[in-house]
């Protein structure tokens, strides 16, 4: 089990915009068969760990 | 017994000396040390949503006017960097016309003519400097500081150094209270009409100002003002030597416990004249390392220190601003267009806050950027892989290998998933790795 972290900025002005990019970061991480194990919602930004396969 | 007392007394002395050397001497002469004072007892105001003047002032007043030649972002970034925003090009004083209206059904006494900010500040003929002002609270701060090591907050008050002093201490807890805090302002729609006024008398002068490229100019206009009379502080001994060289090395305060006399027979009457002889002696010395004297002998700017309790392990010192000091404000920013021609009055602290989300903001953007480069190389790298000859395939796994976008050894069938995770749009310098790499996938083999 290899896990690893990617950190997605939030838009300050545009939430949608940052909830967007989340959902983009996870589309991509997880093509390949990696799961997305936990996410943190920090002030500043969006920690997702993933596992990979 | 004399020569004991005398020892006493030249201890003391030499103690007072090295506080006095310490705070008006040790302290100051090195750079970083000053810098760090300003910073943290800045962040420590900038709790408590005020802007904070730094150094500490009396004459800072609402309706100052100040030019500020920094673009907004960077003001953000000195704001974090230094805890304060500078106040060094005061281009004027205004007077505002709104504080009678503003005052008028509330802190003005009906039928008497108040002359704001002098009647206030500076009341003629008594020593009651701001007493008729409206009060202010603020929260306690607590704080944690080392002897030699730095503190966790560097404060421009006395009382924290020659608490340490005193109780021989090299690490202490504390807390720093503002106490006798007063508020003097004026509405900012008064007085953006009366800067609007002089920026029109003031166009020759103003329009040397404006945009500039990328460069935009503000005013910015101080509205209100956060004064203190004094300042509460409460040191906790936290030092936790026990042993070593320090053993038997006396400590003013441990005058509070004095042995008792041998031969006495009213003991309780003896130990209550050592323990007043000795709080005099140590107010003594708080007062002695307080009123620091240039070489004329004339008292230098800062506050008088009072001690309010000691014990073995504490000190609790009063430190008096007679009159008062400034030690923060609210205002607002004006952007300076062409010929000096003012834009809307923006809070300062809006201004500040607006910068942090611009930076923000782009790191946002640099993150779009950077996964839309990355996934298009990743995308090309894949198709050029899948397409390639297995000598071709093993030349792109090396390549990706000696970049660090792989670590080590990596198998065909698992290579593009290895890749994908190398994917880091916030680090600009993997864009360029996938780029290198993509390079070399493109070239025919």
């Amino acid at each position: 089990m290899t896990e690893y972290s990617k950190t997605v900025p939030k838009d300050p002005t545009d939430s949608e915009a940052t909830l967007e990019a989340v959902l983009d970061a996870i589309i991509l991480y997880t093509q390949d068969g990696d799961e997305l194990v936990r996410y943190k919602n920090e002030l500043k930004q969006v920690v997702l760990t993933f596992d990979g396969a | 017994m004399h020569v004991e007392i005398r020892k006493i007394f030249l201890t003391l002395n030499a103690i007072a000396i090295a506080m006095l050397a310490w705070i008006g001497g040790g302290c100051a002469s090195s750079e970083t040390q000053v810098q760090k004072a300003a910073k943290d007892w800045c962040m420590t105001i900038r709790g408590s949503q005020v802007i904070p003047v730094y150094p500490l002032t009396e004459d800072i007043q609402p309706g100052d006017i100040f030019l500020v030649q920094v673009p907004i972002d960077q003001q953000q970034k000195l704001y974090k960097q230094n805890g304060f925003l500078a106040l060094d090009n005061h281009l004027d004083r205004l007077n505002p016309t709104g504080y009678d209206r503003f005052y008028a059904y509330s802190f003005f006494v009906k039928g008497v003519t108040n002359e704001l900010p002098r009647d206030w500040i500076r009341p003629s003929g008594t020593n009651q400097s701001w007493l008729l002002a409206p009060h202010a609270a603020f929260p306690s701060y607590s704080f944690t500081v080392r002897n030699g090591a730095g503190m966790n907050l560097a404060v421009p008050v006395q009382g924290v150094p020659v608490g340490l002093s005193l109780m021989a201490s090299d690490a202490a807890s504390g807390t720093i209270e503002i106490k006798d805090a007063y508020t003097m302002g004026v509405d900012t729609i008064s007085l953006y009409r009366q800067v609007k006024d002089w920026a029109k008398a003031n166009t020759d002068f103003l329009g040397y100002f404006g945009p500039n490229g990328k460069q935009t100019n503000y005013l910015r206009v101080v509205t209100r003002i956060y004064a203190t009379g004094k300042m509460s502080v409460s040191l906790m001994n936290a030092s936790s030597r026990s042993g070593g060289l320090d053993v038997g090395v006396p400590k003013p305060v441990n005058l509070l416990t004095p042995t008792l006399p041998a031969n006495s027979t009213n003991t309780s009457e003896a130990t209550l004249q050592n323990y007043t002889n000795a709080w005099s002696t140590l107010s003594q010395i708080v007062q002695a390392a307080g009123a620091a004297k240039d070489a004329a002998g004339n008292i230098l700017p800062g506050g008088s220190l009072r001690l309010t309790a000691a014990s073995a392990r504490s000190v609790s010192m009063d430190e008096s601003f007679i009159p008062p000091i400034i030690f923060g404000y609210l205002g607002f920013d004006c952007a300076l267009a062409e010929n000096g021609v003012l834009g809307a009055p923006i809070p300062t602290y809006a201004v500040i806050q607006s910068g942090q989300t611009l930076n923000q903001l782009k790191e946002f953007q640099q993150y779009q950027s950077g996964i839309k480069s990355q996934v298009e190389l990743f995308s090309e790298i894949q198709t050029n892989y899948s397409a390639g000859s297995i000598v071709k395939r093993e030349g792109i796994r090396k390549k990706a290998s000696d970049l660090g976008l792989i670590s080590g050894t990596v198998s065909d069938e698992s290579f593009i998933k290895t890749l994908r995770r190398a994917i880091e749009p916030n680090d600009a310098t993997v864009t360029q790795k996938f780029k290198d790499l993509a390079d070399l996938s493109a070239q025919s083999q």
